[in-house]
């Protein structure tokens, strides 16, 4: 027996047309992976989140540990005066751990979907699944992990004696911001970083790199020309500026975290539209 | 009006590289290529070639369609064209509906973490709302049938069990095209037949299915049609049974070699076997059902008295299903071989094995029928195949056909 066409059903087309050319679907296709993304996306946070911790002692701990070890080097070094770091206007302990969560946020921000693109390959070359759903699971881990840090920073703030002031709360947004910024350059890498092995391994030396560019451990230099490297970071502005609401109450420089992040959220669409069109290249290479 | 095709291939080539750095770095040239809005090369590059050429075919709602050809002919492609893994060279796809794949089962699964939180991975990757999965838990578990190790990590699994339990949840998918890809060669036969029902089912309520098996039994028991292809190119298309008859006209040469295992001593050598078609020529395939002859050349080491050989015939997946001994048990009435060439040859008049993938084990004894003298293993590797006009839906699991003379009474 046959029908007139059903009209509900999708119709998908898949030929060598360069997507670049269909702008429109192109675009609707992102936000439909994005919608579709959503609870694959939840799921895969769980498996990680779970798988990660159940076969461990002392489990989620380990969020904290890496930053708050570094935090106690510093405050080490800084005390016998091994390093001769310039007099910060904050109790230096506080300022170095506040830097150090913040700038935690923005290197696993990084590197994190790179890592989830990874872990998931072995099934998107077998299974049509969102594609997108990495990038949001990624996402989903720094929001957990953002968490657990605000938790450590205000047993900090009240171990060390800081006046609690509300606008502290506006730190969450630029906090917000060094993930987006973070997860934006991450997404950038992945079509390269899944090709070969490469990046993944120099995106870790650079980041360790640009720790020591971004007034973290120490307070931003006047002197030129090393205050120029911190001036033209593009993180600097955020994690500063955050560092200084949660402490302080108060933003130095507003106009840089407006610049910077309206640059996030251009390049951020930019890096979706990339994504989706390299994406599938790459997959077709790393499944036959 | 005809309804639309569910899918149509429209001359769809796909080419690979078979060299990986320079594949890695074709990806990267493509991937800049695209970003500036340029069509993907329509050439081959160095190290490239066609894995799949120009090939075209519809499947329409409620058929089930089998992608038979040897190895490397470019089944699995197709299927991971036609699910958008991998996207045409040249010509188009165009998929209408949700499209499920029965391709591996368990996808996603977390090792550590127990069978009944993977379920909710597993629902995910596949595209099954998380409510839904929510809903039917416990049919899921039922349909996995694996008792308390539910709540067990899920490397305490044997593979039977990840299979079980990924299936379970793969039937809760909602599609309207569902591809399937050697999953049901995992499992014993219940599990198996329980899949290929559900497969039957889905088809029957208007699902368009592909399926690809190395198993041409399983292909003719459940395909109504089937593509052929070929080293990447499109052969025919037509029922299963004309595919398959086809099918056995490109020998496919043996991927086991011959293993000799002698008695107390070595007492004989196998130097050729082979089956023989009806006309005399040799053949890996055979038809079902058909005349068929064994011919063996054999050297005999030393003076073999009065033997007894026994052909055993052994399906690809489980024990041997079938035997065959040479005239008489009474020693008396057997022929004795000298130490020399020789050649034996049985005829088979009806061959009855069922559609499937066999190998043919030899075993030779002595006069008293005690010693052995000899075995020889996959001494020939062959196919059966459905004949046009065989009933094959009912043979599920059975190897051999019998012969009966039918009476009844009715009218």
């Amino acid at each position: 027996m046959s029908s007139p066409s059903d009209p509900s059903l999708k119709v998908t087309h898949y030929s060598s047309e360069a997507k670049l050319r269909h702008p429109v679907a192109l675009l609707k296709g992102i936000a439909e992976g994005m919608m579709e993304s959503r609870e694959l996306a939840w799921q895969l946070f769980l498996r990680d989140i779970r798988q990660r911790y159940r076969q461990s002692v002392l489990g989620i701990l380990w969020v904290i540990i890496p930053p708050l070890v570094t935090t106690l080097i510093f405050i080490f070094l800084n005390e016998r005066k091994i390093l001769n770091i310039a007099e910060t206007d904050i109790p230096y302990p506080i300022y170095v751990m506040i830097g150090t969560l913040l700038w935690q946020l923005f290197s696993e921000s990084v590197s994190t979907p790179l890592k989830q693109f990874e872990s998931c390959t072995p099934i998107m070359i077998k299974i049509n699944m969102p594609r997108e759903a990495p990038i949001l699971s990624s996402l989903l881990q720094m929001l957990f992990l953002l968490m657990i840090q605000s938790l450590m920073a205000l047993a900090a703030i009240l171990y060390f004696d800081i006046t609690f002031t509300w606008a502290a709360l506006l730190a969450f947004p630029l906090a917000l911001m060094m993930i987006l910024m973070g997860t934006v350059a991450g997404v950038l890498l992945i079509p390269l970083g899944a090709l070969y092995k490469d990046v993944g391994e120099s995106v870790g030396i650079l980041l360790r790199f640009l720790f020591f560019l971004t007034p973290i451990v120490y307070p931003p230099p006047e002197s030129w020309p090393y205050s120029l490297l911190v001036q033209w970071n593009p993180v600097t502005p955020l994690l500063m500026g955050a560092r200084d609401l949660i402490t302080k109450g108060v933003v130095v420089d507003i106009v840089p975290v407006l610049v910077v992040s309206g640059g996030v959220v251009v390049v951020g669409l930019l890096s979706l539209v990339f994504f989706r069109v390299a994406v599938p290249i790459v997959l077709e290479r790393l499944g036959s | 009006m005809s309804e639309a095709p569910l899918i149509r291939v429209d001359r769809v080539s796909k080419k690979f590289c078979r060299h990986l750095k320079r594949s890695l770095w074709y990806g990267v040239k493509d991937v800049a290529r695209e970003m500036i809005g340029r069509e993907r090369g329509r050439g081959l590059r160095r190290d490239e070639f066609w894995a799949i050429d120009d090939v075209s075919f519809e499947v329409k709602r409620g058929e089930i369609l089998g992608l038979v050809g040897h190895n490397g002919s470019g089944k699995t492609t197709m299927l991971r064209l036609i699910n958008g893994l991998i996207v045409p060279d040249r010509g188009e796809v165009t998929i209408r509906g949700r499209v499920g794949a029965l391709i591996q089962l368990g996808a996603g699964f977390s090792p550590i973490l127990s069978g009944r939180e993977n379920i909710h991975i597993n629902g995910a990757v596949l595209g099954i709302p998380t409510a839904e999965i929510q809903r039917k838990l416990d049919e899921i578990i039922d349909f996995a049938d694996i008792g308390k190790f539910i709540d067990a990590p899920v490397r305490t699994y044997s593979s039977g069990m990840r299979a079980r339990l990924g299936f379970a949840v793969a039937i809760f998918m909602n599609p309207d095209i569902l591809l399937v890809d050697e999953v049901l060669a995992v499992g014993d036969l219940v599990f198996r037949n329980k899949a290929m029902e559900r497969m039957l089912a889905l088809a029957n309520s208007g699902v368009a299915v592909v399926f690809i098996s190395h198993n041409t039994g399983q292909v003719s028991r459940i395909c109504q049609s089937a593509v052929m292809l070929e080293k990447g190119q499109f052969v025919a298309k037509g029922s299963t049974a004309e595919i398959l008859a086809r099918y056995v006209e490109v020998n496919q040469p043996g991927q086991r070699s011959m293993l000799h295992f002698p008695g107390t001593e070595q007492s004989f050598v196998v130097r050729k076997a082979a089956l023989l078609l009806k006309g005399g020529q040799p053949s890996k395939t055979v038809l079902s059902g058909d005349s068929v002859t064994i011919q063996l050349d054999f050297e005999a080491v030393k003076m073999l008295d009065s033997p007894l050989f026994s052909l055993i015939f052994e399906p690809e997946d489980s024990q041997a299903v079938a035997l065959l001994v040479s005239q008489s048990l009474n020693a008396d009435l057997r022929p004795s071989y000298e130490a020399g060439a020789h050649q034996l040859r049985v005829g088979l008049p009806s061959f009855s094995l069922l559609p499937g993938h066999y190998s043919l084990r030899l075993s030779v004894v002595g006069l008293n029928g005690v010693i052995l003298l000899g075995r020889v293993a996959n001494m020939i590797n062959f196919e059966v195949v459905a004949r046009p006009d065989q009933f094959n839906v009912a043979s599920k699991g059975c190897h051999v056909e019998l012969q009966g003379l039918w009476e009844g009474s009715g009218r």
